[in-house]
């Protein structure tokens, strides 16, 4: 069997996180700021792990998760 | 993050800086996917330089420590978030903070550098992390290409994005 099958495979994977990248790029900028301090509480968690010293992840107050509000605001 | 805003919003009424912009690793989150950073980079134009000339960011943080917003190491933790304060520190810095984009954030209102003055700071700061970011922003978003070189062109920048962006693209 040649590698053609992985091959599609594999471009199917990077089509779909070109997909996914763009989507991230769509959302709103309070969803996104979201996103960034989860990728904060992944990395401090890893680069902890690994002995080092993590930096905090910004400390928001829950009320500013624009995911608590109601729909329509922010 | 809206609390902060808020924070700096109050700052720049009270005259403590003349004005403020979003710039950085969260200007890019503006207007890209999210990308890893842990400090909102904040560039104001001073109210005043100090009678030595120097740059004297003492009133702000002066302000902020009144406002219980105190500083580690080189940011200010401002409602949970660390904010570093950078003078506009050339010409190109303090077009881009006069003429960003007005945009909300929750409630509140703020400004965030401009996507094409953002290409262009990142282009003149010419850090690897910057180099990087250029590229992933100019695969996810095409500038508006009369707005950037005006701007590259004004800030003597057209041969410096040729050599970072134009190998890229193959032109």
């Amino acid at each position: 069997m040649g590698l053609e099958p992985a091959i599609s495979a594999a471009q199917g994977v990077f089509a779909a996180k070109t997909r996914r990248r763009a989507a991230l790029a769509c959302l709103s900028f309070e969803e996104k700021v979201r996103v960034l301090i989860q990728l904060q509480r992944i990395a401090s968690s890893v680069v902890a792990a690994s002995g080092r010293v993590a930096r905090t992840p910004w400390q928001i107050d829950n009320s500013e998760n624009p995911s608590d509000r109601a729909p329509g605001r922010g | 993050m809206e609390r902060t805003i808020e924070v700096l919003n109050q700052l720049e009424c009270e005259g403590v800086f003349r004005r403020y912009a979003i710039g950085g690793a969260v200007a890019v989150l503006f207007y890209a996917e999210p990308v890893l950073t842990y400090d909102l980079d904040v560039f104001v134009l001073l109210a005043s330089e100090g009678s030595s000339g120097l740059v004297d960011l003492s009133p702000i943080y002066r302000r902020l420590a009144e406002l219980g917003h105190h500083p580690d190491r080189e940011a200010v933790i401002v409602a949970g978030v660390p904010v570093q304060v950078i003078p506009a520190y050339n010409a190109l810095v303090e077009e881009a903070v006069a003429s960003a984009d007005e945009v909300r954030f929750g409630d509140a209102p703020t400004r965030v550098v401009g996507y094409e003055h953002l290409l262009a700071i990142m282009a003149q700061t010419g850090r690897p992390k910057d180099r990087e970011r250029l590229a992933s922003l100019l695969e996810q978003r095409p500038p508006d290409a009369a707005r950037l070189d005006s701007i590259l062109g004004r800030h003597g920048l057209a041969d410096t994005w040729q050599v970072l962006v134009g190998s890229r693209d193959g032109s």
